[in-house]
């Protein structure tokens, strides 16, 4: 609250017909004497200027208040009177420019295609969408962007940009929580180390089946796996090993290696037993899966289960390639492999010692490296070989796997930097037009006189009365227009949205097409590009107030049933706006066509009537208990019982900041 | 990085782990936040039987749910815990202790033609005419079930002794029930409907002791069935006596979740605003300084109401000097709006009629003969009989709802969301009822455009004025730059 708003509106109010002369344009507090000129992208690094700036006039009518008078300063009283005197001398006239449109029948939409233009009422007011943008017409921009010669980011740039930056919070944001499962997991693994050194002599079935998931740290991202010891290179190599059968068929092929080549592999047999526990089957009380399946098994752990993800590289301890046993039962000699047999597997080295125990897993370490890959639509088939198809569409096991993961989010380089140098010799011609709804044509030319309408052939001006009717033709599909067609209500689409849409641009709302929320209009504080629209309209006409409509019933269409109304509620709260039903009271037929005949649009338009209803959930659970309003009201969740629509717009990252105080 | 592969995994390792949480994977399937909330009460009313069984409350976990197993013990842990809470509470065995038997008769026709008088009833004066508030919501032709032995606390919202009757009107000291809340009582296991055999008279004589056998005494009558009960209670909306299934479901669902729920009078005269209210909005605007007002007497403003333009179908605005968005978009107002007004009578029709009052709980304590102004009016309709209301309908319904205008000093959004009236309306769906509350707006009291002429400082770029509270609130000065994109 400043001290100098002494002149309210009141103040400044004056008779327009007691002023003539001077187009002397005042100093204008609210900046209304710079009409921002279209903005011409000529310099690459060229900042926009303030929001308040560009947007300064809320419609294409200019105002000219007289400056304040500051009784405690002299001098604005000279100010005041030579702006008087000026506008006295030769006066402004309002609206200083004129917009030409075309109208398009065949698209039922009036077009500006003047850039001046086109900006001009977007500014002035958000009158319109360009037709190759989202809403704002700057096709030309982006264009100029992307082609070098200016690097000022449209409003869709910033808002991929943005979603590019959400998506990659939540790819962060479920890492986190992998992780978390993941310290689960290992504490778990932990206390089972410690439970299992007391029961070293519980068959490995049970300890299998109750501890399913002792897994110590394994390798947990494509990364990490890339580091290990085994190249990519040489699983692409060893992929080439084809037959699974022939290895299982000859276990022995590659000899036992003693210990000193044990040794001299990179992992110790210590380690080894480490990571074959490690590697201990996932499995709840389920018996393990044969070891071709099970590492068909862990490599698809390695792509669907994030918590699982370690690659499974075969080594043979005792350089057998046996990672491929048929589930016809060739076991290992040492009859490594469990198969899913019925109680416990006593074999050899089960249950000897406890290191012969730990062996007992399906993870086998050889010299040479093999991947195996597979299709996870493929039925687990121990028999199945690698189609050579699949080595060579992916180069690599690895790329493989990463084809696999969801497409990590890509975080595209701000484009600061242009793509190509900007060059200013560059041209392009501007295709985008400004497309005006019939309503937004209407208003801009009925009630501000600020638009022309032409006719797409000839190009002259098309008379008011000539375009409300072309309108309300235009608005049935298909349009009523020739001379048998039926006749024109006085709750045609067109006439019944306009008086909505008349009504709160006349209270001051900026409003816009609500199609993207499934409602008639959407109501803006002071332009989308502010804030977000806070009011979902929905026009229904009412046919209660005339009582030639109760006279004829035949003429009244049907009421829309609660479901229909629920599903657009529903779908407004989700996008935290709140729903208003707004009922138009329609004369009857004769009265407005009456009326349009003989006193005119200001007369026939007054013959409607508007009602806001405000329609939300009532939320029984929340309202149930007085503590429980007043928390809500605390916390700015409703702001009073039974609103179910959420106020808190910070939800959303983008706080109000007009209405937050 | 949750997976949809998951569940393919399980298949493949054989894994037939019944695990209910895979089921709803979809986080588009899952029930929206409210029907969370839903369960949390739930689970408030059982922490008592938790404590009583060594369980804790939290076994039941809230938040984020989990839709997949990730295989940790912890995960199982949980799940099994809340699934044996639940078990548990189910297995709760349920009794009626013979202290608090309760007895209801079924007398369908003893006040059916009682002369009494439903009268207009005056919400807001409750204690003025201690006479006619004790009548309040009595409505005893709609009354069928007398208790014998009232002794449960639900009686100390339920139920009726019918005054004004002398005490030698037979039964008219007894408790007397609507269907819907006998109805309600023998859904819930605390009521016990006998059919009669003998005359009431007979029964309950007049200034002695109920004249009613024990619970195995069957000389007098026979227990009833609750299928008896539905049969005896539903009927057609406004039948005598009965109440539509809709309407029980809304009445239940109110009960259950906590609220005092009473039948509306037929005709009542809602409570008035309580402190002298203005229409919204015009609080801040009659501030005129003293510059102001010797401009107003330079340039008189003009009348109010647009002169209409020179020609039947030019431009509202004429070309001309304009001194402030006020007088322009005075120009165009050219759409009656709605006038707001706390007077209020109407008759409204069923079914969008107030049928309930309702108060919230853990306010007073709650007195049934002399009730507090309702929280709620509500009104039921069957989703699949009625469409959604017409305007006279709407504004009827919210013409019988009191004057309650927004909150002094709240902001813009809130105001306007607020509206002045409302009403809830319970549409029911076949036993699923969803409630909708409808207030009566009042886009007019808030003109926007106002915002439009408050100026910004001086030197012009700078925000000095135009954004404290009251009449300035906003401006035309919020800073949002940078922030052009997102939803429009």
């Amino acid at each position: 609250m400043a001290e100098d708003r002494t002149s309210t509106p009141e103040a400044t109010v004056a008779p327009i017909a007691s002023l003539t002369a001077t187009s002397h344009t005042p100093p204008s507090p609210a900046g209304n004497g710079k009409a921002p000129a279209p903005k011409k992208a000529g310099r690459p690094s060229q900042r926009r200027p303030p929001l308040n700036q560009i947007y300064a006039l809320p419609s294409p009518v200019r105002t000219f208040p007289l400056p304040a008078f500051h009784p405690t300063n002299p001098l604005s009283l000279a100010v005041l009177v030579s702006t008087w005197v000026g506008q006295v001398v030769s006066p402004p006239v309002e609206p200083s420019v004129i917009h030409d449109g075309i109208w398009y029948p065949e698209i039922g939409g009036v077009h500006i295609v003047d850039p001046k233009s086109m900006r001009a009422l977007w500014e002035q007011g958000f009158y319109g969408k360009g037709n190759l943008s989202r809403s704002e017409p700057h096709w030309l921009d982006r264009v100029k962007t992307k082609a070098g010669v200016t690097n000022r980011l449209s409003s869709e740039n910033l808002t991929a940009q943005r979603r590019e930056e959400r998506q990659k919070t939540k790819w962060d944001r479920a890492r986190a929580q992998q992780e978390a499962i993941e310290q689960t997991r290992r504490e778990e693994a932990e206390r089972l180390d410690t439970s299992m050194s007391d029961a070293e002599l519980i068959s490995e079935v049970e300890i299998v089946a109750e501890h399913g998931h002792a897994s110590p740290r394994p390798p947990t991202g494509p990364m990490e796996l890339l580091v290990l010891p085994n190249s990519v290179a040489e699983i692409a190599e060893d992929i080439q090993v084809p037959d699974v059968k022939a290895n299982s068929q000859h276990p022995s092929s590659v000899s036992p290696t003693g210990p000193f080549e044990l040794l001299s592999l990179p992992n110790s047999l210590e380690s080894l037993v480490k990571e074959t526990r490690a590697l201990e089957p996932e499995s709840d009380g389920h018996l393990p899966a044969p070891a071709y399946q099970f590492e068909k098994l862990q490599a698809a752990g390695e792509i669907s289960h994030p918590t699982n993800r370690r690659l499974h590289i075969p080594k043979d301890p005792g350089g057998r390639n046996n990672h491929a046993t048929p589930l016809n039962g060739s076991l290992p000699p040492n009859g490594v492999l469990k198969m899913p047999s019925t109680g416990p597997v006593s074999d050899s080295g089960a249950s000897d010692d406890s290191k012969s125990l730990k062996r007992q897993k399906s993870v086998r370490f050889s010299p040479t490296v093999e991947a195996q890959t597979f299709k996870l639509s493929d039925p687990p088939n121990p028999n199945a070989v690698v189609p050579p198809i699949w080595s060579r569409a992916f180069s690599s096991t690895t790329e493989w796997i990463w084809g696999m993961l969801p497409t990590p989010p890509r975080i595209s380089l701000p484009l600061s930097k242009p793509i190509r140098k900007p060059s200013s010799t560059m041209q392009i011609d501007n295709l985008e037009h400004l497309q005006l709804t019939p309503e937004e044509a209407f208003f801009l030319s009925f009630a501000f006189g600020a638009l022309r309408i032409l006719d797409p052939s000839s190009k002259d001006p098309i008379p008011l009365k000539k375009i409300f009717l072309l309108f309300r033709q235009y608005s049935y599909f298909p349009p009523r227009i020739a001379p048998n067609d039926p006749d024109l209500r006085p709750d045609d689409p067109f006439t019944l949205h306009y008086v909505v849409y008349h009504h709160f641009r006349s209270l001051g709302w900026c409003v816009r097409s609500g199609i993207k929320f499934g409602v008639d209009w959407l109501l803006y504080l002071r332009g989308p590009v502010f804030n977000h629209a806070e009011f979902g309209i929905l026009v229904l006409p009412s046919y209660t107030e005339d009582q030639w409509w109760k006279e004829h019933p035949e003429e009244v269409p049907p009421q829309k049933s609660w479901n229909w109304l629920s599903g657009i509620g529903r779908t407004l709260s989700q996008v935290y706006k709140s729903l208003v039903l707004v009922y138009v009271d329609i004369p009857s037929p004769r009265v407005f066509e009456e009326t349009l005949e003989e006193e005119g649009f200001a007369a026939a338009f007054g013959h409607f009537r508007v009602r806001e209803i405000m329609f939300g959930r009532w939320l029984h659970n929340r309202n149930r208990s007085v503590a429980n309003t007043r928390q809500m009201m605390a916390t700015g969740k409703g702001q009073e019982a039974g609103t179910a629509i959420k106020t808190n717009r910070n939800v959303k990252g983008k706080g109000n900041g007009n209405e937050a105080k | 990085m949750s997976l949809s592969l998951d569940d393919e995994n399980d298949t493949l390792s054989g894994h037939s782990a019944a695990n209910p949480e895979d089921a709803p994977a979809n986080r588009l399937t899952a029930e929206p936040e409210d029907d969370e909330e839903n369960e949390e009460h739930d689970i408030q009313k059982f922490v008592s039987l938790f404590d009583r069984r060594g369980v804790a409350a939290q076994a039941i976990r809230r938040g984020e749910k989990d839709f997949e197993s990730h295989g940790t013990r912890a995960q199982e842990n949980i799940l099994e815990a809340s699934r044996q809470v639940l078990e548990d509470v189910l297995a709760e065995p349920r009794y009626q202790n013979e202290s608090n038997w309760t007895r209801g008769w079924y007398f369908p026709d003893w006040w059916g033609n009682s002369p009494l008088e439903e009268e207009d009833i005056d919400l807001s004066s409750p204690d003025k005419d201690a006479a006619a508030a004790k009548k309040r919501g009595i409505q005893a032709r709609d009354r069928v079930v007398v208790i014998d032995n009232p002794n449960s606390a639900m009686f100390k919202a339920m139920g009726r002794v019918i005054p004004g009757l002398g005490k030698d009107a037979p039964g008219a000291d007894k408790l007397w029930l609507f269907p819907e809340e006998a109805l309600f009582l023998v859904d819930r296991g605390s009521l016990d409907l006998w059919y009669p055999t003998k005359p009431f008279e007979a029964m309950f004589p007049v200034g002695s002791k109920p004249n009613v056998g024990g619970v195995d005494d069957y000389e007098d009558g026979f227990p009833l069935t609750q299928e008896a009960a539905y049969a005896l209670f539903l009927g057609a909306p406004g039948e005598r006596g009965k109440i539509s299934l809709e309407q029980f479901q809304v009445f239940a669902n109110l009960k259950r979740t906590g609220y005092n729920v009473t039948r509306a009078p037929q005709r009542y005269t809602p409570p008035r605003a309580q402190s002298g209210a203005t229409v919204g909005g015009d609080a801040g605007r009659n501030k005129l300084g003293l510059w102001a007002w010797m401009m107003s007497l330079l340039f008189p403003s003009p009348k109010k109401r647009p002169a209409a333009p020179p020609s039947k179908t030019c431009p509202l605005i004429q070309p001309g000097l304009y001194r402030d968005y006020k007088t322009i978009h005075e120009k165009i107002a050219i759409i009656p709006r709605h006038k707001l007004t706390p007077l209020s009578p109407s008759e409204p029709e069923d079914p969008y009629k107030v049928l309930y009052f309702v108060w919230q709980t853990g306010g007073a304590d709650f007195s049934k003969t002399h009730p507090p102004p309702p929280d709620f009016y509500m009104a039921v309709v069957d989703a699949r009989q009625s469409p959604m209301p017409t305007l006279d309908q709407i504004s009827n319904l919210l013409r019988t709802t009191p004057w309650s205008p927004p909150r002094e000093g709240a902001h813009l959004y809130p105001r306007l969301k607020h509206g002045y009236r409302h009403v809830v309306v319970a549409a029911v769906d076949q036993g699923v009822i969803n409630y909708y509350r409808f207030g009566e707006g009042a886009f007019e009291e808030e003109l926007i455009f106002a915002r439009f002429d408050y100026v910004k400082g001086p030197s012009g770029g700078q925000k000095t004025s135009g954004r404290g509270r009251g009449g300035g609130r906003g401006g035309r000065g919020g800073k949002r730059g940078g922030k052009r994109g997102g939803r429009r």
